[in-house]
């Protein structure tokens, strides 16, 4: 068999387990191994895959995954999204869906002090779902936004995404986090401004409310862009690495999550015991697609691909675009985690050959996932806003709110895409 | 060999966290003793990758497992009989069993021969053994397997620990 017909067998072995529901990260391995084994002699196969799990997690970059993560779940577990959310609508309550989009820009916030889309969703829907529904505003606008607005945690650094693309890809943490800054804002505001012009010319989506929230702002809201500010800015003065900013961070939320009435040590031992179990996961299936390209380099398609679009003279542009179409039908039924990891271990080395700056792939691809987040069947952030939802609130509802909010991701891809330069100035220049 | 195979994966959970403070303080001191002071500790990096890290993540692994928060596509379970979902399932844990004995079998063997041979990283005046970040390897792999068995043969419950 040649490369295309062993890395493909390898491949489909692969998706079929996973659509099989077996998990993810079982799936990646079992069909890595199966590869390995029926291309090099069954010793050097077991010893090859058995090496993996030790080498593949005692790892130096890894480390900023649990202390992101702890980060995230001790600010979720403290209620400090909800000062956020106050002060937001505060600001933003008098714009025709005002509400909807003080939500969007509390989701680009608390993205800067969490990196998990998922967990940032299920923070914002809990307060900010009920309070658009008293509202009056429409229920597929509210629940699209919340789950929407989640997403914007997986590019606004620090993201869980952007570390795990930066290790596999062997690219700098530290200038993705900054390269993914103006994309994610430009998202934020893209959100915005579609949520702005809906509510404009169909007022009955969001009735505008006259009564000011008596709820007080605490100072914690403070505590957003403080974190932000000292992650990025101790990573920009050399102060610490990305992995080291994890635990600046980690112990930053500790401290002021203690400041929050009802936070105590049992939230804290919950908090810090969810991050551990969310970072079992992701490495499990970070670990599975680290065999995988293992044995896609064994197998040589990755190469063979490479040498087929340079052969063929692809264009860039027919091949970022074709890619584009691939990673938003494997988003459709793959979770977002296993698109990254199965684009880098078979497509990077064709973008590579073609000269595609690899921070600038990283934040397509990451951008791609943020967008599986929210289209079905397999819309994480869209169970996720629907499990904070009054259970009338149905899936299909959800999804046709989410529709608009793609339209918005079709104009911001399409700046990516035309003007790299809004993506890499700010890291060729910082750092 | 439910319950002994909750309080195991309850206690892997716990050491994983034990773990994670012990990495977020270690490094937070490092951070302040190298800025302030100009004196880094020895050898944080290899604590770091070579014990904090494999105690994260497998001692936390079969916790993640019983409660389902492994990542995993439900994508034919709206569209197929409920039994067909359950049978699909079963035979996810079984295969989960057999795959995580399987490295939990062949990890032991790095864990042993780096005890035996006592290997270890030198980083200043500081030695690090790296036995017992191979050995909670192959615990996390056993305790994997024996949460996926809890999960084979126990009702189609939540199963939180």
């Amino acid at each position: 068999m040649g490369p295309f017909e062993t890395g493909g067998t390898v491949l489909v072995a692969a998706l079929v387990m996973i659509f099989l529901r077996a998990p993810v990260g079982l799936a990646l391995g079992l069909a890595a191994f199966a590869g390995a084994f029926a291309l090099l002699p069954a010793t050097a196969a077991i010893s090859l895959m058995s090496r993996v799990p030790y080498e593949f997690t005692a790892s130096w970059e890894f480390a900023a995954v649990p202390l992101f993560l702890a980060m995230g779940t001790i600010i979720t577990r403290s209620g400090m999204a909800d000062g956020l959310i106050i002060l937001a609508e505060r600001s933003l309550r008098r714009l025709p869906g005002g509400l909807a989009i003080a939500t969007n820009f509390a989701g680009a916030g608390f993205g800067a002090a969490s990196g998990s889309s998922l967990a940032t969703t299920v923070a914002l829907g809990r307060m900010a779902i009920p309070q658009m529904l008293r509202a009056g505003y429409n229920p597929g606008l509210a629940t699209a936004t919340t789950a929407c607005a989640g997403t914007l945690a997986a590019l606004i650094p620090p993201s869980i995404p952007l570390i795990v693309y930066g290790i596999l890809a062997e690219v700098s943490v530290a200038k993705l986090f900054f390269a993914g800054i103006v994309p994610g804002l430009l998202t934020a505001f893209a959100y915005g401004a579609m949520i702005y012009l809906r509510c404009r010319f169909n007022p009955d989506l969001a009735p505008r409310s006259e009564t000011e929230s008596d709820e007080t702002v605490g100072w914690s809201v403070a505590a957003f862009p403080v974190i932000a500010i000292v992650i990025l800015g101790g990573i920009y003065g050399g102060y610490f690495s990305p992995s080291e900013a994890g635990s600046v961070g980690a112990l930053a939320a500790i401290a002021l999550a203690f400041c929050q009435p009802g936070f105590n040590w049992r939230e804290l031992a919950l908090a810090l015991a969810e991050a551990a179990r969310q970072t079992a996961a992701i490495l499990f299936v970070a670990a599975g697609a680290f065999m995988l390209t293992r044995t896609m380099a064994l197998t040589g398609l990755p190469n063979a691909l490479a040498d087929l679009v340079q052969t063929w003279s692809v264009s860039p542009l027919l091949l970022i675009l074709a890619s584009s179409v691939l990673f938003l039908l494997l988003g459709m039924v793959l979770d977002p985690f296993g698109v990254m990891l199965l684009s880098v271990a078979v497509l990077l080395p064709a973008f590579e050959r073609l000269g595609f700056d690899l921070i600038w792939m990283g934040i397509i691809i990451v951008k791609f996932i943020e967008i599986g987040l929210v289209t079905p069947p397999v819309g994480l952030n869209v169970f996720a806003a629907k499990s904070v939802a009054p259970p009338e609130i149905g899936l299909t509802v959800i999804f046709r709110g989410v529709s608009w909010f793609l339209l918005a991701e079709a104009v911001v891809m399409a700046i990516l895409f035309l003007f790299p330069a809004l993506t890499l100035w700010l890291p060729n220049n910082l750092l | 060999m439910n319950r002994i195979g909750r309080w195991a994966t309850q206690a892997g959970q716990w050491l994983a966290v034990a773990a994670l403070v012990a990495m977020m303080v270690h490094l937070g001191a490092d951070i302040l003793l190298r800025n302030i002071a100009a004196r880094p500790l020895d050898g944080t990096l290899e604590v770091v990758a070579g014990l904090y890290m494999p105690f994260v993540v497998f001692a936390a692994l079969s916790a993640t497992h019983l409660n389902r928060e492994e990542i995993r596509v439900d994508l034919v379970g709206n569209f197929l009989p409920q039994t067909a979902v359950m049978l699909l399932d079963r035979a996810a844990q079984l295969l989960m069993a057999i795959c995580a004995a399987a490295l939990a079998w062949l990890t032991a063997s790095h864990a042993m021969r780096a005890f035996d041979i006592g290997q270890r990283i030198e980083a200043g005046s500081l030695v690090i053994p790296l036995w017992p970040g191979k050995a909670i390897v192959t615990t996390g792999f056993v305790l994997l397997a024996v949460a996926a068995l809890v999960r084979l043969f126990g009702k189609a419950d939540n199963g939180s620990v």
